[in-house]
């Protein structure tokens, strides 16, 4: 990585003392000049209102700076640095509108010295909503090896710095697979993604408010799966479940009366929906636009295409719904290597694509997920994650999923426990 | 019941027309045996020239007979391989011929012959077997028109079809759908004049739960040809075109096996190829001069992949047939009992790496004993009457199918294990368990059937009559389908209850028949008019069902016009037209008539207490119990036509038939739906903090709702419709190259379809609601393909005999096989709805319905296109060679050379790899 210096500020060490007005006393408190050096991904085409926030660790008084222009003067004492700005970025073939985020930590402003630093800085999303932080949807193993289902989840997450509402953000999987194209008629890939599971998180828009730095668990079914599976884990606290009623033996779900449903707006299959094992689907999250009735009759989706495979030529029909990229909060493109035609999200939701396992039908991947990588953690203790539009760059692959590490449950088939907590499959949490 | 009434005048009409035989008329008969070995000679050629010059073939036991003018006769027997017999024929004596073999060592046939009677059929004989070195009969099937030779598929149940395609798939690949299970189910095999009876064979796995079952299980598939083993077999007839009145309970054919019943050395037979290995052993025994003793035996032990050492399947046979003359002046009779065992065990165990610890296995086996007890008496002296045949046969077979397979619940599991209607609570499956399934099957058939032969000749009018009654009785007597219900084979989706098949009613079938055979000379054109009339019922199943009340009747008809002989130069030139129609009617199998009871589970309450769930959960079910028999099912009913060209230029022979057959009531298995009401407990209503049991169902609201579900009965709903024309040419063997040339063909057309409007679901959920519980479309639209093709074998034969010497060369051409699908345009005529449970008309309005819209199924054009498959040739290779007296070596590379070039299909380019497939033999005459 290149580095790419916009106009760098200086300033000059002032002694001069500055007057607070209190009533009863007057203090000097010096000020010092800051020299900050703010490293940008080489991507970054143009900054616009950038911006630096001091927050003073011991009044924890916060100062925004305009990062260009005048010199930038602070009084003594440690600071934490934080940098934001509106950028537009190039992301694989497109250039996408983004937020330039960076932040140093415990920076000594003292009067006989410059205090003289690089920032690092990252781009991410400039939606200011959830991300989809992590998706199981491997599943765990019995101990004879025999696959289980039920266990797998989604997790969704707070990387802004304010509170948000989850009420009417759907979960939509993805009908295409990541390992067949086809030419699909009509074409609408470009501005829809076209889905067969789409579960809708209730609520009347503030019923359900997450704060900056927090997750909502989205699980299958939200019991605790040990209970049927010892290698598997307790999802009775989670967020939400989905749940698909049937009154059918062949095809029964399990309604944990501790988790609340999400409201089930379409599924392909009058069977469960899991997610896809394998990884081949492609997941995101949406704010639905309309309401449910509108949403079933207005956006339904007829397409065909032809299958050709050694077999043979198999010409299909195919329905199913579709979600304009426009709702679209956050998506993620999964595949594996050795079959990976195509990524079903275009690069304006995710210019790359992640997996948990490296062939097809891997046997080692059961126990594993795929997890977003955490930048920093902020000065309020919250992890930034990353959130470029490019789950290639912004996606630990293969970790061991956040549940198992902090329920300590199986890794795999013959019992063996997890034993360290990270906060994203990689970095370990120190304390 | 005026049926019935016809069918007794019919008969008494034939009786009286006999009393009405010529008296005078003497019998001329007798065996033929080889005179060294003392073993019969069948096929000799026998000119009886008298008063009248007759012209006959001696049978596979040697003998002839035939009714003629009084006077003195000369016989003069000929065959090649052996010198040439002339003798004075002695009247209404039995003459016992002894041939001397010629220095010469004889030319065989080693393909199939088509028949110069009236019937038009195939014949194999042992010579042709052994060339072609089989290891079941299903590569016999090679040597008919429109097949080409295959690999052996030892992991599959072999089942026959005759004068069609198959079910083809887009990509031209075979299918073997259940809904056309009438191709095999309608081709009967006899085994020296006995049934094989499969229509108590109940072998299966439901639900599709065993791929490795879904493949071998023959329920209403009929016969299985992997157990026939051909080395007792002397002769084959496969009868394509309309059978005689005397054969029944059969719509497309007949193969007719006659196994070897003659005096000889032990033979020993060793074959090994990629697939298999192969013993077999035989020996005729002359124990005096009115007995033969016949036992053999063999054992086959096949893979299904050369490199896949999981799945196999194993045969072994055994058989002791007695053949017993006896005569005096007035009669002559011949007792010909057998005792035949056959035993086959398919074993399929999952491949290491995916058998939880070898726990999955397959293996299902079957064990037959048959006693047929065959009589015949033959009159010697002029009478009307001129023979008596009685045969009866009783198989016990012994089948077992075991599965064991280590079930793992998606998540959690339901078994509904109760065997009655109503309210009950489900079991929970929490774990992974295995599960043991067992189907014994234990089926008993007896058969009897006696025939009567009358031959009279008024007006220079010859009539052979054969009239007699059939009976079949079958029952399985088998433990049925035996498993825990609280751990069945699957833990989602089990329907079914354990079933005791030896509570399931015996399955009798009865048959009149009568023919008349007529040939009249009308200067030198010989007519033949072979016109008979069969009825089938099935007495004692009860007037309930409709097939029970009914008589059906099989009218068939064959007609054949000899053409006088013209000799051209040194040629002789013959011209035969044939043609003939007639019905022919298989009646539905035990599984067919008698289905398992439909078990409909829906849950009323899904209670999963969180905290304790093993001890507080609740699960409660409805059960409704449908008895699923079709009341109204009738027999598949096939109509067959045919016409036929035969002309024969010296040796050179050339058989071409056209032929159309359609079948609309083929029997399938369709879906019948109903609403059915169930209580939807409101499971948000119970305090899971506060249970101390599971949660009392008194205390929990509940709404009343209904759903849409079904179950599926047999039905006469599948089409089957064959058009086609099979030609054989035989060529005379060029001396100088000793080469003879067979060429042999055929083109089909089959349409697979079926032929009443459809029931289908749709999968989707659409807000919550389940489509498929509340609106199911009724689809009047064809789920069928048309499939053609079109084959030509050209086989050259070059046979050295005085080098013991046979080789051939089979060049064996598909030119094509074209799949279409039928068009559907997918909208649905009308539409059931649950909440009146009555079928509505599917209208304009339903099609913008939210739901309703739902049903259509839309196709994508080109599904309707034609694929094709353009030609593929392949080279064949056999080689028998003896090496001494006592040894005969033989050899085969099917396959060697082919031709498939790659072609393109909708801009995709497809490559045909062709494996050869290659194997060799030793034989042994002691």
């Amino acid at each position: 990585m290149k580095n790419f210096q916009l106009p760098i500020l200086y300033a000059s060490l002032s002694l001069l003392a500055f007057a607070a007005c209190k009533d009863e006393e007057t203090t000097f408190v010096p000020h010092s000049t800051l020299s900050i050096t703010v490293d940008k991904p080489e991507t970054v085409l143009s900054v616009e209102a950038d911006t630096f926030t001091f927050k003073n660790l011991s009044s924890l008084v916060e100062s925004k700076v305009p990062a260009q222009g005048k010199e930038i003067r602070l009084p003594v004492g440690f600071y934490n640095c934080s940098y934001k700005a509106k950028i537009h970025y190039q992301n694989g073939e497109v250039i996408s509108e983004g937020i330039l985020q960076g932040l140093k930590e415990s920076i000594q402003v003292t009067n006989n010295a410059t205090p003289n630093f690089t920032l690092n800085t990252y781009i991410f999303d400039n939606k200011e909503d959830f991300i989809i932080e992590e998706i199981f949807f491997t599943g765990t193993l019995r101990s004879t090896g025999t696959q289980y289902y039920g266990d797998g989840y989604v997790k969704i997450y707070n990387n802004t710095d304010k509170v948000l509402y989850a009420d009417g953000i759907a979960l939509l999987e993805s009908k295409f697979l990541s390992v067949q194209k086809y030419d699909y008629e009509p074409d609408i890939k470009e501005d829809t993604f076209t889905v067969h599971a789409v579960y809708v998180i209730p609520g009347n828009g503030t019923d359900y408010p997450v704060p900056p730095g927090k997750s909502l668990t989205i699980c299958d079914t939200g019991i605790d799966h040990r209970n049927a599976n010892p290698n598997s884990f307790d999802l009775s606290e989670a967020s939400f479940e989905w749940y698909d009623q049937s009154n059918s033996p062949s095809n029964m779900d399990i309604d944990s009366e501790t988790v609340p449903n999400l409201d089930k707006y379409y599924c392909y299959t009058y069977s469960f929906w899991v997610l896809h094992n394998r990884g081949f689907k492609s997941y995101a999250i949406a704010r639905m636009k309309v309401d449910k009735n509108t949403y079933l009759k207005d956006y339904f989706y007829q397409y065909k295409y032809v299958i050709h495979v050694q077999g043979g030529i198999f010409p299909m029909t195919q329905e199913a719904y579709k979600i304009p990229n426009s709702w679209i909060l956050d998506g993620v493109n999964c595949s594996v290597e050795p079959e990976r035609v195509w990524n079903i999200l275009p690069p304006s939701v995710d210019a790359g694509w992640t997996h948990c396992g490296l062939m097809d039908a891997d046997k080692d991947r059961y126990f594993k997920s795929v997890r977003r990588k955490m930048l920093y953690v902020d000065d309020n203790g919250r992890r930034i994650l990353k959130d470029s539009n490019n789950s290639t760059e912004d996606f630990n692959t293969e970790t061991i999923p956040s549940i198992i590490e902090e329920q300590r449950s199986a890794i795999s088939a013959d019992g063996t426990k997890a034993t360290v907590v990270t906060y994203d499959g990689v970095q370990p949490v120190s304390n | 019941m005026s049926r019935t009434i016809t069918i007794i005048l019919f008969l008494a009409l034939c009786l009286s027309t006999a009393a009405q035989n010529n008296p005078s008329d003497v019998v001329i008969g007798g065996q033929i045996k080889d005179a060294h070995s003392g073993e019969v000679i069948p096929f000799v050629n026998i000119q009886i020239k008298g008063p009248e010059t007759y012209n006959v073939e001696s049978d596979d036991n040697g003998e002839f007979k035939i009714a003629a003018k009084p006077g003195d006769y000369k016989l003069s027997c000929s065959r090649t391989g052996y010198r040439k017999v002339v003798l004075n024929a002695s009247a209404n004596q039995w003459n016992n011929i002894k041939m001397i073999p010629d220095n010469q060592l004889a030319e065989v046939v080693v393909t199939a012959t088509q028949s110069r009677s009236i019937e038009s059929a195939s014949r194999i004989d042992r010579e042709a077997m052994s060339h072609l070195q089989p290891t079941s009969f299903t590569d016999l099937l090679e040597l008919i028109p429109g097949n080409i030779s295959q690999d052996p598929k030892m992991g599959a149940a072999n089942t026959i079809q005759l004068r069609e395609t198959g079910n083809i798939a887009a990509s031209g690949s075979k299918t073997n759908s259940p809904n056309y299970a009438i191709s095999s189910l309608g081709t009967l095999f006899l085994i020296d004049g006995a049934p094989i009876n499969t229509d108590a064979n109940l072998q299966e796995i439901p639900n599709n739960v065993s791929t490795a079952d879904d493949s071998r299980s023959t329920v209403n598939r009929g016969v299985d040809m992997r157990s026939i083993s051909t080395d007792n077999i002397e002769s084959v007839e496969i009868v394509r075109g309309i059978p005689s009145a005397e054969y029944g309970n059969l719509t497309s054919g007949l193969v007719n096996i006659k196994t070897i019943r003659k005096a000889g050395k032990i033979t020993a037979r060793f074959k090994a190829d990629g697939y298999s290995k192969l013993f077999a052993v035989g020996k005729g025994l002359k124990i005096n001069e009115n007995l033969i003793a016949n036992l053999d035996g063999g054992f086959l032990n096949a893979k299904i992949d050369p490199r896949n050492n999981y799945e196999n399947y194993k045969r072994v046979n055994a058989s002791i047939r007695l053949t017993y003359n006896k005569q005096n002046n007035n009669v002559a009779f011949k007792w010909t009992p057998n005792i035949d065992y056959t035993a086959s065990l398919d074993d399929v165990k999952d491949d290491a790496d995916l058998n939880y610890g070898g726990i999955n296995e397959y293996k299902s086996s079957y064990n037959s004993l048959k006693l047929t007890n065959n009589m015949r008496w033959t009159a010697l002296k002029t009478s009307p009457l001129k023979a008596v045949d009685i045969n009866s046969a009783i198989t016990t077979q012994f089948d077992r199918l075991e599965q064991r397979k280590l079930v793992a619940p998606t998540r959690y599991g339901l078994a509904p294990t109760t065997e009655t209607a109503g309210e009950h609570d489900a079991q929970l499956i929490f774990s992974e368990y295995i599960a043991d399934y067992l189907c014994d099957g234990k089926p008993v058939n007896a058969f009897f059937k006696i025939k009567g032969h009358l031959v009279f000749t008024p007006a220079n009018i010859k009539n052979e009559i054969k009239f007699g009654v059939e009976y079949n009785y079958t029952k399985n007597f088998g433990k049925g389908q035996v498993y825990d219900a609280s751990r069945p084979i699957t833990a989602t989706g089990w329907h079914h209850r354990p079933r005791a098949y030896k509570d399931i009613p015996a399955l009798q079938n009865l048959s009149l028949f009568a023919e008349d055979y007529i040939t009249a000379k009308i200067n030198e054109h010989k007519t033949e008019l072979q016109i008979g009339l069969r009825s089938v019922s099935l007495p004692g199943i009860g007037q309930q069902y409709v097939i029970g009340r009914e008589i059906y009747l099989d009218p068939r008809i064959n007609v054949r016009w000899n053409f006088p002989t013209i000799t051209v130069g040194k040629n002789k030139w013959k011209l035969a037209l044939s043609a003939g129609g007639g019905k022919t009617t298989r009646m539905p199998t035990i599984n067919y008539l008698y289905p398992n009871p439909a078990y409909t589970d829906i849950i009323q309450l899904g209670y999963y207490d969180t905290k304790n769930p093993t001890q507080h959960s609740r699960f409660n079910i409805k059960t409704y119990i449908h008895d699923p028999t079709n009341y109204q099912l009738q027999p598949a009913r096939n109509t067959k036509q045919e016409i036929r060209i035969e002309a024969d230029c010296g040796e050179n022979r050339l058989s071409v038939a056209c032929f159309t057959e359609d079948m609309t009531s083929g029997f399938r298995f369709a879906n019948s739906y109903q609403a059915y009401t169930y209580k939807d407990y409101d499971e948000s209503a119970v305090d899971g903090s506060s249970l101390q049991a599971p949660p009392n169902l008194e205390t929990i609201p509940y709404v009343q709702k209904k759903k849409l579900s079904g179950y599926s009965s047999a039905e006469n709903g599948s089409r089957l419709k064959k058009e086609g024309v099979e030609f054989q040419f035989n060529l005379q063997r060029i001396k100088p190259l000793r080469t003879a040339i067979t060429i042999n063909g055929a083109y089909f057309r089959s349409t697979y379809t079926n032929s009443r409007p459809m029931f289908e679901t749709v999968s989707m959920v659409v807000g919550d609601k389940i489509i498929a519980d509340n609106y199911i479309g009724l689809y009047d639209q064809d789920d069928g393909r048309v499939n053609r093709q079109f084959n030509t074998n050209f086989m050259f034969d070059t046979q050295v005999p005085e080098m013991g010497l046979i080789f051939s060369a089979a060049l064996q051409c598909m030119w094509y096989i074209r799949t279409q699908s039928i068009y559907k345009n997918g909208i649905p005529i009308a539409y059931l709805d649950v909440e009146d449970g009555q079928l509505h008309p599917y209208t304009e309005d339903s099609k913008k319905d939210q739901y309703l819209q739902h049903l259509i199924k839309n196709y994508n054009d080109d599904v309707f296109l034609l694929n094709e498959i353009p030609v593929a040739c392949y080279v064949n290779l056999k080689v028998t060679k003896k090496i001494d007296r006592f040894l005969e070596l033989a050899l085969f590379v099917n396959r060697l050379f082919d031709y498939t070039p790659d072609y393109t299909t909708n801009g995709f380019t497809r490559r045909r790899n062709v494996d050869c497939y290659f194997g060799m033999e030793l034989n042994f005459k002691l």
